[in-house]
């Protein structure tokens, strides 16, 4: 996986959180920026609660980097004139080297004593 | 299918969106609200109302300053990858900005010192610096002299009050080590006349500016706590000051120093019979009764002056007969139609006119 840190491309580095969530949350489905919000409440049982502005900045960085495209809006949405945002390639990729890097991070917690070892 | 309107809640995020970079206001304004519209569909009670407001406050506080700083550093970015594309023309005009920004910074500097930045005294307009000066010998500014400063203050009328100081320093001795302090002899009435006040006891009192009294001395409020550890009870204690014992009877406020870097002030204490005409080393301020209208007016100031005695002496050859060389001693500000010695010789503007 070739993650880029140039502008336009996708970061090298540990994913912001807020990046992190909005690709869970587009994982399985195209989602227009409300939805997107509700999934990620949904998905961190009310902990993460996106404002507009952190959740459309984050999707402009997103956009910029290639993590996520802007696509066209199902005919049967409520309302066509929503922008509806889908994860790319590169996006399901730096999802899948994020997941790793948590993983990682949580075996060492674990050895560490910091978390409950797997039963 | 018809919009409904939007709510005042609606309305005023999108005012509040104007508060992010243009560019990302036009791409996402209308998805922002959308989602501040939904949001607010989901509860419409008062108590998730004020709670919705709470957390779009916080995100404008956060996110509106990270949009501009992104920019910034967007442009930053840019700019310094085009400059570094081409050394040749970075260096001069790098150059040139640093320069450029030095000389600025510099001139501004000097400018805000002397000219905007207004003096730390109260009504700072009505003050003003008599000076003295000798054309004929090339002296442009020689300050005052004793005599004088108290003919100023006798017979001035448009001035308020006189006052006047000369630089010194002072040795501090007794409870610890012996200490050099900047710091001015002033006349009794300085500070009032400028305007400062002290935070602890007073300011000098007329009996303590007499010939040869050496008892009152003031001290900044850097060395009061520097010197005598901010002590509450210094004003009436006893210090050395240059061998001399003196009473404190004042702390000024933080922050002020005069001039310039002085920390300490003793009464000038001048014997007039001493100090003469002569003795050029007073820097002589006054306060006008009204404040200047224009930059002309100090130069009426300086003429209504007063003339008397030996100050008179001083330039006689604005008033001096030009056959005998007599000086008249007079308040005139235009030459005399005629010689005051008529005993010596008989020069008039007339004769003078006629013989031209």
């Amino acid at each position: 996986m070739v993650l880029r840190s140039a502008d336009g491309n996708p970061p090298a580095g540990p994913l912001p959180d807020v990046v992190f969530h909005i690709l869970v949350a587009l994982a399985d489905n195209e989602r227009h920026g409300y939805s997107v919000m509700q999934e990620v409440t949904a998905l961190t049982d009310g902990r993460v609660r996106l404002s507009p502005g952190t959740l459309y900045g984050a999707i402009q960085r997103m956009l910029e980097q290639g993590l996520i495209e802007e696509v066209r809006g199902p005919k049967a949405a409520a309302d066509e004139r929503r922008r509806f945002y889908r994860i790319t390639t590169d996006g399901r990729r730096a999802a899948v080297a994020e997941t790793e890097r948590l993983r990682r991070l949580l075996a060492q917690a674990r050895i560490a004593g910091f978390a409950p070892k797997r039963t | 299918m018809q919009d409904l309107p939007d709510s005042r809640s609606v309305r005023w995020y999108r005012r509040l969106t104007r508060l992010y970079r243009a560019p990302f206001r036009h791409e996402y304004e209308t998805e922002m609200v959308a989602l501040v519209r939904d949001r607010q569909a989901e509860r419409s009670d008062a108590r998730a109302l004020v709670t919705l407001w709470a957390e779009l406050l916080v995100d404008l506080c956060t996110t509106a300053p990270r949009e501009h700083a992104r920019m910034l550093i967007d442009d930053l970015r840019h700019a310094a990858r085009v400059l570094r594309t081409t050394p040749a023309l970075t260096g001069p005009v790098v150059l040139v900005l640093a320069v450029g920004i030095g000389a600025t910074t510099a001139v501004f500097t000097l400018a805000n010192g002397v000219l905007l930045r207004p003096l730390p005294f109260v009504a700072p307009d009505r003050l003003v610096l008599l000076d003295e000066s000798a054309p004929a010998r090339g002296i442009p500014s020689m300050g005052t002299n004793f005599p004088n400063l108290r003919d100023y203050q006798r017979e001035s009328r448009s001035l308020q009050q006189i006052g006047a100081y000369f630089e010194g320093g002072f040795t501090l001795t007794g409870g610890g080590e012996p200490e050099r302090v900047d710091g001015a002899w002033v006349s009794w009435n300085l500070f009032d006349l400028l305007g400062v006040q002290p935070v602890l006891g007073r300011t000098f009192r007329r009996e303590e500016d007499g010939p040869k009294i050496e008892t009152a001395v003031i001290l900044s409020h850097g060395l009061w706590q520097r010197r005598y550890g901010g002590d509450p009870g210094i004003v009436g204690h006893t210090i050395p000051v240059g061998g001399t014992p003196r009473t404190v009877v004042g702390v000024m406020p933080q922050g002020f120093r005069f001039p310039e870097r002085g920390e300490l002030w003793a009464p000038m204490s001048l014997d007039p019979v001493a100090n003469t005409r002569t003795d050029y080393f007073l820097t002589a301020i006054a306060r006008l009764k009204t404040a200047l209208p224009s930059p002309r007016r100090p130069r009426r100031c300086r003429r209504s002056l007063p003339a008397s005695g030996a100050s008179t002496q001083r330039r006689p050859q604005e008033w001096s007969c030009p056959s005998c060389r007599f000086a008249t001693a007079s308040r005139q500000t235009t030459q005399p139609s005629s010689c005051a010695c008529s005993s010596r010789c008989s020069w008039s503007s007339r004769s003078r006119a006629r013989t031209s």
